[in-house]
């Protein structure tokens, strides 16, 4: 038994190719129910996202599997094999539960360490799992890949900094903030970036906002969107006094807030603390303003700075995580080679007995023995094949929990040429 | 009796040295299962010093705290007391570092002054007295708490403004909650201490007939310290940093009362009890 894995990613394939080879969630348990009606498989799990088309099979000949998903993906999609297989990467048995238990972990991720992958890797097996198309080996296989996954993210650092320059935003402010519930935002310039930022932050709990612009329409256009309020530009002092956090990005050529405006500011709201992210440039907020008492101001610069800073610490975590996901897929395989040593066992203990029984056949027939003798006899062979099959057998058991236990496995299967043995 | 207490006193200070260890090493690692172990130890440590000093106690039939060892150890205890309270509602472990630091030190300064468990000074023989006590233990301890948190915010401030943030920040708590929990410590401490220095007040004028002695002196200046912490936050809206030095400067002041000027010129407060 084999398990494989054909699929494409945001690392082998462009945006339109990943599109073509999606499958919506509505379809998926009826292209489940098809690709198991391919010959060669007999387990099947899809996972489909916005970055990644994957097929996942367990299948008793790899280079069979393959060929049967590859087709699955062809003439599901209706597409070409010539065109499709270029984009498509292929592992098999150790290297496809590698690729699992990365791809579970984020490690495989267009942003390496975001927390969703996980989630849809396991909506992907639940819709296998309930309609059977999950059996032994990936029933294991993913409910594992599923700890792996949670344990990276417990045990490394990889998916807690912001890596956006928005989300990057929303840290910061609470490392100002407890909780951003109760607070107010303000924007200043009606521009796609402020607007993406304040998202974030009422996604995290601002409860309102003050839009600011200098045509007022506009202002009243963003201030609809969030249920906020709209005011003019040179009320801007005024309605900064009320507002926790500011952000500005007005195309101005000059700085928009000063630190004096800033310093009344502060007096008229008590010097509660103010924090401005200013993602304009060229800037909008005067850098002096950061020296002001209780007053803290990230421009563009700082918050990419925070980023990269975050980045490079998740390429750090990234290596633990290799770390883990190794030790895991060494857990796995032991199993999964367990498993397949007993089969073999069987397999090898029964083409033994068929032969001596054969032989015993052919030769008792010729001669003219006594029951007893017969009997004997029958002992006899039996002890032979038992004693000449103990030792080895005793050895596989004991390899199979080895690293490389598979091989002994093979060469067994090979020597005694039991690989035409129907397996399932 | 004596036996057990010091007994326990030694054990519940390993506990707290494992708290120790355990809280830096949570902020480093950052697994729960250390983070709930710092805290598991810290209470293990706090049950076992509460039982150090009812064998104390009983030994000395009265309640601990009218000898330097004595009190001291009440104080750590009482530390424990304000720190859990704290990490339970702010739901941060860093401050627990510093709290089992501090409280280490205590302990150790208070095994320096040890002395067997004995009858009080006849002076020192009344409910007004023990009043007295707890009400300074109590300050002490959210003095202490509130010195932690100004130094955690003085940090964290740092590094915000800094606008260079180590992945340090992210562990701290939020500069609003490091504010608030300080201010709710002096809040707390400035009325046991107001109490505190009018119980002594009174004291002193029924037995020494003055209030003209360095303890009085120096105690109504810390008092003046944290007054003007609240005033100039109600006031002034000095919150923050501003805040966090005031809260810094009275722990260390009333720090030094009690190990610079309580042993070495009074003689009522230089617990020879």
């Amino acid at each position: 038994m084999y398990v494989v894995v054909v699929g494409l990613s945001h690392k082998t394939a462009p945006v339109e190719i990943r599109e073509k080879l999606s499958f919506p969630e509505g379809k998926l348990k009826e292209s489940l129910r098809r690709l198991l009606s391919y010959p060669h498989i007999s387990e099947g799990v899809v996972l489909s996202t916005c970055n990644r088309t994957e097929v996942y099979a367990v299948c008793n000949n790899p280079r069979k599997g393959r060929e049967d998903i590859v087709k699955f993906l062809c003439d599901y999609h209706e597409l070409e094999k010539r065109e499709l297989s270029r984009y498509l990467y292929f592992h098999d048995s150790i290297d496809a539960i590698h690729h699992l238990f990365d791809v579970a972990a984020s490690l495989d991720s267009m942003v390496v360490g975001e927390a969703q992958i996980l989630g849809q890797v396991k909506e992907a097996y639940n819709h296998s799992f309930e309609i059977g198309a999950t059996s032994i080996i990936f029933n294991r296989l993913f409910r594992h890949a599923f700890r792996v996954g949670k344990r990276v993210r417990t045990e490394t650092r990889i998916g807690e900094s912001a890596v956006s320059i928005s989300y990057a935003a929303v840290e910061l402010a609470k490392t100002v903030f407890e909780d951003l519930k109760g607070h107010t935002v303000m924007i200043i310039g009606a521009g796609k970036m402020s607007e993406l930022t304040a998202k974030h932050l009422l996604a995290n709990g601002v409860s309102s906002v003050i839009v600011s612009n200098r045509t007022y329409e506009r202002a009243v256009e963003l201030a609809e969107r969030f249920q906020g309020k709209a005011v003019r530009f040179d009320e801007n002092i005024k309605y900064m006094a009320k507002a926790d956090i500011v952000i500005s990005s007005t195309g101005a050529p000059h700085y928009v807030v000063k630190k004096d405006d800033v310093a009344k500011v502060m007096q008229m709201r008590r010097n509660r603390p103010i924090f401005f992210i200013d993602i304009a440039v060229p800037r909008d907020v005067d850098p002096g303003v950061n020296d002001l008492y209780n007053v803290f101001l990230y421009d563009i610069d700082d918050l990419e700075s925070v980023v990269k800073a975050n980045l490079a610490e998740r390429e750090k975590e990234a290596e633990k995580a290799e770390a883990i996901t190794d030790g895991e897929v060494e857990e796995f395989l032991s199993w999964l080679q367990s498993l397949e040593v007993t089969p073999i066992v069987f397999a090898l203990k029964e083409r033994a007995e068929s032969i001596r029984r054969a032989e015993m056949t052919r030769v008792l027939g010729k001669l003219d023995l006594s029951e007893e003798e017969k009997n004997a006899i029958n002992v006899l062979t039996g002890a032979i094949v038992n004693k000449l099959l103990h030792q080895p057998i005793v050895r596989i058991k004991e390899c199979a929990n080895q690293k490389d236990g598979y091989v002994y496995i093979e060469s067994l299967r090979r020597l005694f040429g039991l690989e035409e043995k129907p397996e399932k | 009796m004596e036996k057990a207490s010091v007994f326990l006193f030694w054990f519940s200070f390993i506990l707290y040295a494992v708290a120790l260890l355990l809280y830096a090493s949570f902020f480093i690692s950052r697994k729960q299962t250390t983070g709930g172990l710092a805290t598991g130890t810290l209470i293990g440590g706090w049950l076992v010093h509460t039982g150090s000093l009812i064998f104390r106690g009983l030994a000395a039939g009265s309640l601990p705290g009218a000898t330097a060892y004595e009190s001291l150890s009440v104080v750590a205890w009482l530390v424990i007391v304000a720190y859990l309270i704290v990490e339970y509602f702010s739901r941060s472990k860093v401050l627990g570092i510093f709290i089992t630091a501090v409280d280490c030190l205590f302990l150790i300064r208070a095994w320096g002054h040890y002395q067997p468990p004995g009858p009080r000074l006849s002076i020192l023989q009344s409910s007004l007295v023990d009043v007295h006590f707890m009400l300074i233990f109590i300050a002490s301890a959210a003095f202490t708490v509130a010195g932690g948190c100004g130094l955690l915010y003085l940090f964290q401030e740092g590094q915000v403004k800094g606008r260079k943030p180590s992945i340090l920040f992210r562990r701290l708590p939020s500069l609003e909650v490091l504010d608030e929990v300080g201010y709710g410590a002096v809040l707390v401490g400035f009325l046991f201490f107001t109490l505190c220095v009018i119980s002594g007040a009174i004291q002193a004028l029924g037995v020494w007939g003055t209030l003209w002695d360095p303890i009085v002196v120096s105690s109504a200046i810390a008092w003046a310290i944290y007054a003007l912490y609240l005033l100039s936050r109600a006031m002034a809206g000095w919150r923050g940093r501003k805040a966090a030095i005031l809260a810094i400067v009275g722990f260390l002041f009333i720090m030094s009362i009690r190990f610079a000027i309580v042993p070495y010129v009074s003689y009522l407060h230089g617990f020879r009890g």
